[in-house]
């Protein structure tokens, strides 16, 4: 079943070719099967921020996912916009490696330094609930950040890492953060508050304090951040899509889609950190994603649909992938 | 005792093997009366409490340890509760500990940890020097609060929500925001007390202790915080978070800590004012000896208002031998016996009392 007409669908999938697509978060499991997902879906370069349960965390010592990336040839471990470009020349997807929260290290931001020569080149700092740093988008009560968030968010600043906050951390820590920051600030995932009423969806004023920066949001296709009930469509995102850019613009908004492909989740969540006011409480409901956007092969019908809706060429290119491309040169680039 | 690597499980294995106050042997006495003067060392007397002493902290070494439990004999100090760890993660508390359990073994004539009731009636029935545990700033913790049973279990009886910053409870009193708790700090309040714990609430931030206090349901502590009204300090406490301690049952305990003092060179007569300005606030039930000598560097971030050491104690109140200067100024003041009692230990004890399980088991 396909949400578009074949006409459209075969012009869209050649110019969606032809284009660099950048997706600016994913929590798939990183393994053969995501690599070549993404590159039946003509997806360039990926953010991979997932996390298996219990494993050591992304870009460390040892870490499953830098031996994967090391050792597969039909995948490029992108630590700079070169690697990205090389990666495409090849025909092969780039893996840009990303944490979701900043508490990997402890009590002591100078760890920052290593894990970032491992390869981590984006950094969230709270998720969901409230830790060293700052507050978290389900806590009772949300404040900004702690002393030790701001050397945090300094040193994440110093190394060149994309600080990415709101979704997960709370608004006031997302701000603050935003104050403080020299250089484009991005929310790698979420969704308009204006259109889905959830904790975890983000304010307009967020959104235009992160396109103020000249940074990116990425629209999260999370089926519960989309709509209250039943299963959304692959137009439910066009229309966060085409909200977020109506309220900053073309060059401040991007694909955040945050699949979790691969990932075996199941049972009860826990309340805590997932509130019911936010996500489906049980893991099952997690995986079904958007009808028409159900894994990489489906992203061309997002460039379909912004085709549809009158979207130009430049445009389309920014949306699915220049402008994540533009803040990495920017941020990671001296 | 190694220096390797302790997983959780040897952890609660080593302390739950009996580690720490068994059988005490000491003479039976009928309780005496307080017997003034350093020389003398008072038997069966009511107790003497301090609640945190962090120059016995296990991580000084075992010479400065015994130092410190030398000087609480010669002050008649019965009960002294010693930090094991502050922001430490998992493994250095753990080791902290075991550290210190291995200290009080070693001195086993003279010292005895204290977790249970039956270590209360038992230390109080000896001349040996009670030790408790406390731990602070729960990062040893972080989303598990099963770590705060594993903790009970190996002995610990005082957990502070807060170690004067953010954590995953909420907010530190040395922070510039003031939030209040998160969802797993009112669950890490029920969990210390469900584990047969205290609730320590120095270093947590004002809104975040004041939610605490009302989701408590057993006594907290405050081991080491003044009175804001006569010294404003973000570590001491306003009127209303001293209201709000003694509606649960429990003590502030006055510190010896510089900062939290007026003036450049306080003496044990400004102890002694906090003391009684919470007394009058609260009530005399509500009120116990904190002191908190310390020698090591305290401020983490440049904006923290505190002190580098080394830290100007009071000249009359400097360690834990000098416990009679302070109970002079308070009999000067008009202190009778009765209310002595109370706040040198009687008070805190009662906390500790509520609290803590019967026994090891």
């Amino acid at each position: 079943m396909t949400p578009f007409d074949s006409g459209l669908l075969a012009e869209a999938r050649a110019f969606h070719d032809e284009i660099t697509v950048v997706n600016g978060m994913d929590g798939s499991e990183v393994n053969e099967d995501l690599v070549a997902n993404l590159r039946a879906g003509g997806v360039d370069a990926n953010l991979a921020g997932g996390l298996r349960g219990g494993e050591r965390p992304l870009v460390s010592l040892g870490s499953p996912h830098l031996r994967f990336v090391r050792e597969n040839e039909q995948v490029v471990h992108a630590r700079s916009v070169e690697d990205v470009a090389a990666a495409r020349k090849a025909g092969v997807p780039a893996l840009v490696f990303t944490w979701q929260r900043s508490d990997y290290i402890g009590q002591d931001p100078s760890r920052l330094t290593g894990f970032h020569a491992l390869g981590l080149r984006n950094c969230g700092l709270v998720y969901n609930v409230g830790n060293y740093v700052g507050s978290g988008c389900v806590d009772p009560d949300q404040g900004g950040l702690s002393k030790f968030g701001r050397e945090v968010v300094e040193r994440i600043h110093h190394l060149r890492i994309v600080l990415d906050v709101g979704g997960h951390s709370a608004e006031a820590t997302a701000l603050e953060a935003i104050e403080m920051s020299p250089r484009p600030v991005v929310c790698t995932h979420a969704n308009p508050r204006a259109l889905r009423d959830n904790p975890r969806n983000i304010s307009d004023r967020l959104i235009q304090a992160i396109a103020e920066t000249g940074g990116v949001v990425g629209i999260c296709a999370f089926n519960y951040f989309l709509v209250r009930e039943g299963r959304a469509t692959v137009q439910h995102y066009l229309d966060h899509l085409e909200y977020a850019v109506e309220l900053v613009g073309p060059d401040h908004v991007g694909l955040g889609i945050d699949f979790i492909l691969g990932r075996e989740i199941s049972g009860r969540a826990d309340p805590r950190r997932f509130p019911p006011e936010a996500y489906p409480q049980r893991y099952e409901d997690w995986m079904i994603y958007p009808s028409g956007l159900t894994d990489f092969t489906d992203v061309s019908n997002v460039t379909a649909g912004l085709m549809e809706r009158g979207y130009s060429p430049e445009d389309i290119r920014k949306i699915m992938g220049e402008n994540w491309l533009r803040v990495w040169r920017e941020v990671w680039e001296e | 005792m190694s220096d390797g690597q302790v997983s959780r499980r040897e952890f609660v294995g080593l302390t739950a093997a009996g580690l720490g106050a068994a059988a005490l042997r000491g003479p039976d006495l009928d309780a005496a009366e307080v017997v003034d003067g350093p020389q003398s060392r008072p038997v069966g007397v009511r107790p003497r409490v301090v609640a945190t002493n962090p120059m016995a902290s296990p991580g000084r070494g075992f010479e400065d340890f015994k130092a410190e439990v030398e000087r609480a004999a010669d002050s008649g100090v019965t009960l002294m509760g010693v930090p094991v760890a502050t922001t430490e993660p998992f493994e250095p508390a753990a080791r902290n500990l075991l550290r210190l359990q291995e200290f009080v073994s070693r001195l086993e004539d003279r010292a005895a940890m204290a977790g249970t009731v039956e270590d209360l009636d038992a230390i109080s029935h000896s001349d040996r020097t009670g030790i408790f545990a406390t731990l602070g700033g729960m990062t040893m913790v972080v989303e598990d609060l099963e770590v705060i049973s594993d903790f009970r279990k190996a002995g610990v009886g005082v957990f502070a929500l807060s170690a004067n910053w953010r954590n995953w409870n909420g907010d530190g009193c040395l922070e510039d925001t003031d939030v209040a708790l998160t969802e797993l700090g009112v669950m890490a309040v029920r969990a210390v007390e469900r584990a047969g714990a205290v609730v320590d609430l120095s270093g947590a931030g004002r809104r975040s202790s004041l939610q605490a206090m009302e989701v408590a349901e057993s006594p907290v502590v405050f081991s080491s915080s003044n009175a804001s009204a006569l010294h404003p300090h973000p570590r001491n406490l306003t009127d209303d978070q001293i209201s709000a301690c003694a509606a649960t049952g429990g003590v502030v305990c006055v510190s010896a800590f510089p900062a939290l003092l007026a003036g450049s060179e306080p003496t044990a007569a400004e102890v002694a004012r906090h003391l009684e300005y919470i007394a009058e606030r609260a009530g005399p039930e509500h009120v116990a000896l904190g002191l908190d000598f310390d020698d090591r560097p305290r401020a983490r971030f440049p904006s923290d208002p505190l002190p580098e050491p080394p830290y100007r104690y009071p000249p009359d109140l400097s360690d834990v031998s000098e416990l009679d200067n302070l109970l002079a100024v308070l009999r000067e003041r008009g202190y009778g016996k009765r209310n002595l009692e109370a706040l040198t230990g009687g008070n805190l004890i009662r906390v500790l009392r509520e609290a803590w399980p019967r026994t090891r088991g």
